[in-house]
């Protein structure tokens, strides 16, 4: 009976380890939700910050990027930003127009292309600028393109996807 | 959707108002973005098919003005005619006292469509 009960016992042990191992192994798709998270706290601002501590939150952004990466803003002050350096520039560009910044990101769905070499995020961002007593808000679908370079996961493309198109000018 | 749906609102949809259905001038449909948490609220304005143009201000449909009781200011709006996919409908808030250009609007594919509002509550202040 002993026995037996041991081998009950071992067996829901083995069982939970391995659903633990499985609920928490590493794979792509959560290794690359967890690094749009910390790419959109970075982006966070909460209150006033030296020009130092921009640079550095701009260059921390721009390094999670590809080198001939294009973000299409949707932004007409904006515009498609070409390259690594130019985001470093724009996202510093961004911290110094407004005291404090706030983004949520809101389901973030990763699918993995064939051959698990590039893969498309695609979620629901919601960002809060604030500046003096005004706030600005905004509501947007964003696709992010990642690509698996050599030295780890970079994004190649971001793109604000229009999903209301604005009727056309007069 | 102010001021019809203040903002803060607490409001009931039902998703599957459009299985059977196609969405209709006048209804406050839910739209969809990357899923199913954060959605946009607006109105039905016009149908697949149908051509739409803004004059200053004022709604025209397939020619003929559409009146809009639920509109309580107006910005000057201008827009060029547009004639509306198979499957675009023409969407907007009721609020339109600003620049067309700060207002959250336009054509939506039917498959961003995901329900219907029903049922809402809430003040001006949430």
């Amino acid at each position: 009976m002993v026995v037996r009960n041991r081998t009950w016992i071992a067996a829901v042990l083995a069982g939970a380890g391995a659903l633990g191992w499985w609920l928490t192994r590493p794979c792509d798709e959560r290794y690359l939700k967890s690094q749009l998270v910390r790419l959109a706290r970075t982006l966070e601002k909460s209150g006033p910050e030296s020009v130092f501590e921009t640079a550095q939150r701009a260059t921390a952004v721009a390094n999670a990027m590809a080198e001939d990466v294009i973000v299409e803003s949707g932004r007409p002050e904006l515009g498609t930003v070409h390259g690594r350096a130019d985001v470093r520039q724009a996202v510093a560009q961004v911290r110094a127009s407004v005291h404090e910044l706030q983004i949520d990101l809101f389901d973030v769905n990763t699918k993995l292309e064939p051959g698990r070499t590039t893969a498309v995020q695609r979620c629901t961002v919601r960002a809060v600028g604030r500046l003096h007593d005004r706030s600005e808000r905004g509501t947007t679908e964003v696709e992010v393109r990642w690509i698996r370079q050599s030295v780890g996961w970079r994004i190649g493309y971001v793109k604000m996807v229009e999903v209301v198109r604005p009727l056309p000018d007069a | 959707m102010e001021p019809t749906v203040p903002n803060g609102a607490f409001g009931i949809g039902w998703m599957g108002a459009y299985w059977w259905r196609e969405p209709q001038v006048g209804d406050i449909v839910m739209i969809r973005l990357a899923g199913d948490h954060v959605l946009f609220l607006k109105r039905v304005l016009a149908q697949p098919g149908e051509l739409v143009e803004f004059r200053h201000g004022e709604l025209w449909v397939n020619g003929q003005p559409r009146p809009e009781p639920y509109v309580r200011w107006k910005w000057d709006w201008n827009s060029a005619p547009l004639r509306l996919g198979p499957d675009e409908y023409l969407v907007m808030g009721d609020r339109r006292d600003m620049p067309r250009s700060s207002h959250t609007g336009g054509v939506v594919r039917r498959d961003r469509i995901a329900g219907k509002l029903l049922w809402w509550f809430g003040t001006a202040h949430g």
